[in-house]
This record gives C-alpha cells, structure tokens and sequence, in this order.
C-alpha cells in the first residue's frame, strides 16, 4: 500500500526518461508497425483520385514549424499523389512562415516523385514526366487577411498575387491558364486542402468558400481532430488526416515510408507508456484515498 | 552549410531539452536566442518584405520599390488611407495619446465582427444544427439508428447543461444536465487524449532529426 502511496510522488524526471525511452527505442530497432488507413484519410485520397489530370487544387500550407512533424509528412504525402495524378497543385498560405513550408514540402515531395519515377520500369518509348515550377505546381507565398484575403480570392483569384513567392509574375504562367482564354477563377480549383495548425486555416475556407460548394479536405495536427471531426460530420470536408497518425496512414495509401510510418511505433509505444502511468497515478490515488478513509474510521 | 545548421539545430534542441531536468542557463541563451531572431525574422522577412513592400510600398511608391512591370505602374493612392490607419496604431506607444489607436481598433473590430457574425452562423451554426436533426429510427441499420440516439441526446443534454438561468437540480432538469457533464467529460478526455498524441508526435519529430539527422543512427 505505502509503495503504491508513494508512486503518485515519482518524481516527474522519471517520466520523462521512460518516454523518452519509449520514443528512442523503437526507432534504433526500426520497429514498423502496421497502419489500416482510417475512412476520412481514405475517402481524402479517393477524391484525389479520381480527379482527372491536369484539374488545378489550392494547398494552403497555415502551419509553423512548431507544427511541421505533424504536417510536413502530410503535406509530402498528399503533394506526392497529386503529382503522381498529373494534378497541379497552386500552394499558398495564411500564416507568415507557410510559404516556407511550402517551398520545404514542395522540394522533398518532388524530389520523392522523381525518385520514384526513376525507379518504373517504363516501355520503350515511355518519357519520365519531370516537374517544371509554374507550369506543375506554384508557391504563392504568404498573404495576410485571413478570411479577407479568401474572400478576395473568390472574387479575384489573383489579384492577391500579382507575382509568386520568388517574385515571378503569375500573369504569364501556365498553371494559371485556361484552354479557353477565361481568366482564372477560384472555380477552376476543384480542391482546396489546409494543412492547418489552429485558427486561420480550414476554418476560414469553409466560412468564405463554403458558399461556392468547393470541395475541401483538410489535414490538422492531433489537437485540432476534435475540433475539425465537427465538418466532416456536416461534409463541409470530403476527408481529413488527423496528426501523424493521418499522415502514416496517407504515406501507406501513397506506398510511401515516410516519417510518419516510421514514426507510428514509437508513438504507439509512447502512448502505451503514458496510459501505464496514468494507471498507476489513479491505482495510487485510489490507494491513498482508501487508507486516509481507514483512518478516519478508526 | 548543411552540417553547420544541423549541428546547430541539434545543439538547440538539447538546450532546450535540458529544462526538463531544470532551469539552466543553456535553456535560457535558447530561449533568448529564439525570441531574438524570431522578432528580427518577423519583422524584416514577414512584415517587411512579404507584407509591406508587396502589399503597400510598392503601390505606393512604385517606381522606388517595385520591380519589373510593377515599377512602371501608376501609384495607388487609395493605399494612403490604410496607412494613416496603420500608423495611428503607434499611437498606442503614448499614454496620452494611445486614444488615437482607437480609430483603427474601431475599424477592425467592425469589419471581423460584420464578417463573423453572418459568415459563422451561415458556414458553422446552421449546418450543425441541420445535422443534428437526424431520424432516431433507421429500419435494419442499428448501429447508425444507436449513432443518432447518442447524437442527439448528446446535443440536448449538452444544450442543457449551458443554461445557467436554472439551478442544475430536479429528476429533469438535474439529470439531464449530468448527461451534458458525461458527454463534456468524453470529450475532454478526447481532446486530452489527442494533445498527447500531437506532443508525442513533436517529440517524435525531434528525436527523428537527433538520431537521423545528427547522429546518423537510423
């Protein structure tokens, strides 16, 4: 009984070295556990599937670093699909650094796709497809004003972005041209995707662009999931990744061993440990509360 | 280069991991050096130059800040008026005259306020309300039939439960509200079990970069 008392005072450095423990240990033994993709990443990655080639999406990187190894694998995970799909993703951003982000997710995602590309066994007269900035893809960069610069891109898609984020006028680009000659528009964007860290990001896509019936996804860190499940209840978003666990689950769909598949082990083993020592801390609450009762009986 | 920043990251984060087992003067020149160069990175990567040279200087004043075309086109003198808004905002930095800032306060307050208020009740508060409203009964679906019960008694007793005009007591009232703080406590503790989750997952992220990056072991 004094034992189990004196549990509920272990000291809090202990636990910090079992986690880190639990953490580092999984990953020097390259323990891969497995990942079942969950309904709303799979039904996130079905959309994008089924978009045929070519079909323009908005990727609005609203994330820090603070955020990045939560989001990055996401972001790679979901930009490396649509390239395999011929898509062109148009990327920007609502918080200050996610231009960055975005140049950091584009580079890793592109690099994964010629590597993979050079890996297929192609027929004979087969080209590799290789990526061109501004015609497969383009970094808008940050812009502030959150819901106001939404609202400003459902009127005048560019018109916020007169130029991408290194400078490079967007008039000219071929991303942003129509076989028709019409003017780009928000409704030639058939996906909007926030990589979303809090406030800023989804949801002010779905208070803005809501109206037009775009289709969006999300992906968010692992404190946002209760707060997003809310919308794909409504189907205001088609699918979502929620935190690595999302991200593994997306690399898997992609075939793809990322750092969010790596990092599904030492999480699952982490979370073993800490639900260890909540058991522990309420078996020694318990135990204390059931002798200071003794007590007062006798 | 590449080596350098790693080693710097990596050293960084033990710093920074060191006040875990107490303050340190290492935790702190971490500490300090982060709110340093963030400020300085703010204001002279974000604010000036990916938001005030694109957005006002260079509409401006085009022909001192622009580039290519832009510097070419006519100044847009439109742009004065959130500039005297903007500037008012110092006024803020004097005790006497930090009322001036009120002005553009006033504005912003009005402008996320209007948007807020109609934008959130037509994107948020309707559709919720509407998915609420779901049949108690499915012929041969019973899972989603017991899915639906669970939502909308959740709703009610949580409706319920933030109606303070009422004391919480009584065979209706009372219970009803116990559910809401039932249904509260579930999810709390799945917000709870989430924010582990997203913690671990950034421990993760720098223990990849420690033994992946930097150490070279996996």
């Amino acid at each position: 009984m004094n034992f189990l008392i004196k549990l509920k005072d272990i000291d809090r450095r202990v636990i910090f070295v079992f986690v880190a423990v639990s953490v580092c240990l999984p990953m020097l033994l390259k323990l891969d556990f497995m990942v079942v993709p969950g309904k709303n990443v799979k039904s996130l990655y079905d959309f994008i599937e089924g978009l045929p080639p070519g079909t323009r999406t908005f990727l609005s990187f609203d994330f820090d670093p603070a955020s990045m190894p939560e989001l990055h694998p996401a972001a790679v995970a979901v930009l490396v699909h649509m390239f395999r799909r011929g898509l062109k993703p148009i990327c920007g951003a609502n918080w200050p650094v996610g231009g960055e982000m975005a140049k950091t997710a584009l580079a890793s995602a592109t690099q994964i796709f010629q590597e993979t590309q050079a890996r297929k066994k192609l027929p004979d007269n087969g080209e590799k497809q290789k990526l061109e900035k501004t015609r497969d893809f383009v970094n808008l960069g940050y812009k502030p004003g959150g819901v106001v610069l939404i609202k400003r891109l459902v009127t005048d898609f560019l018109g916020p972005y007169p130029t991408d984020q290194d400078g490079v006028p967007t008039a000219g680009m071929d991303i942003f041209r129509n076989p028709d000659g019409r003017k780009f528009s928000i409704s030639d964007v058939k996906l909007i995707v926030s990589f979303t860290a809090g406030t800023g990001g989804i949801e002010a896509f779905i208070n803005v662009a809501g109206d037009l019936k775009c289709t969006m996804g999300a992906a968010c860190t692992s404190v946002n999931i209760p707060r997003f499940y809310t919308y794909l209840q409504t189907k205001q978003l088609i699918g979502m990744t929620g935190g690595l666990p999302g991200a593994a689950e997306y690399e898997k769909l992609v075939g793809h061993l990322g750092p969010a598949r790596k990092g599904m082990a030492p999480q699952t083993i982490g979370h073993l440990v800490i639900i260890g020592f909540i058991i522990i801390g309420n078996i020694a609450y318990l135990a204390e509360k059931s002798k200071s009762s003794k007590k007062h009986l006798s | 280069m590449l080596t350098l920043s790693i080693w710097m990251g990596a050293i960084i984060t033990l710093c920074c991991f060191s006040f875990l087992f107490k303050d340190n003067p290492f935790y702190r020149f971490a500490e300090h050096l982060f709110v340093g160069v963030s400020a300085g990175y703010y204001f002279s990567a974000i604010s000036f130059h990916q938001v005030l040279k694109p957005n006002l200087l260079a509409k401006l004043f085009p022909a001192s800040f622009g580039s290519g075309q832009e510097a070419l086109a006519a100044p847009e003198l439109w742009l004065i008026v959130p500039t005297i808004l903007g500037i008012l905002m110092l006024f803020r930095l004097s005790q006497e005259l930090a009322w001036v800032s009120r002005f553009t306060v006033a504005f912003v307050m009005g402008v996320t306020t209007g948007l807020t208020i109609v934008l959130s009740t037509h994107q948020f508060l309707i559709p919720q309300i509407k998915k609420a409203i779901v049949p108690l009964f499915l012929k041969g679906q019973y899972i989603a039939s017991f899915s639906n019960w669970v939502l909308v008694i959740g709703s009610i007793a949580c409706l319920f439960y933030f109606f303070f005009s009422t004391e919480h007591r009584g065979p209706i009232y009372g219970t009803v509200s116990r559910v809401g703080i039932w249904y509260l406590m579930i999810s709390f503790g799945a917000a709870f079990g989430a924010t582990v989750m997203g913690r671990i997952s950034l421990l993760i992220g720098r223990f990849q970069f420690l033994l992946q990056d930097w150490l070279k072991l996996i």
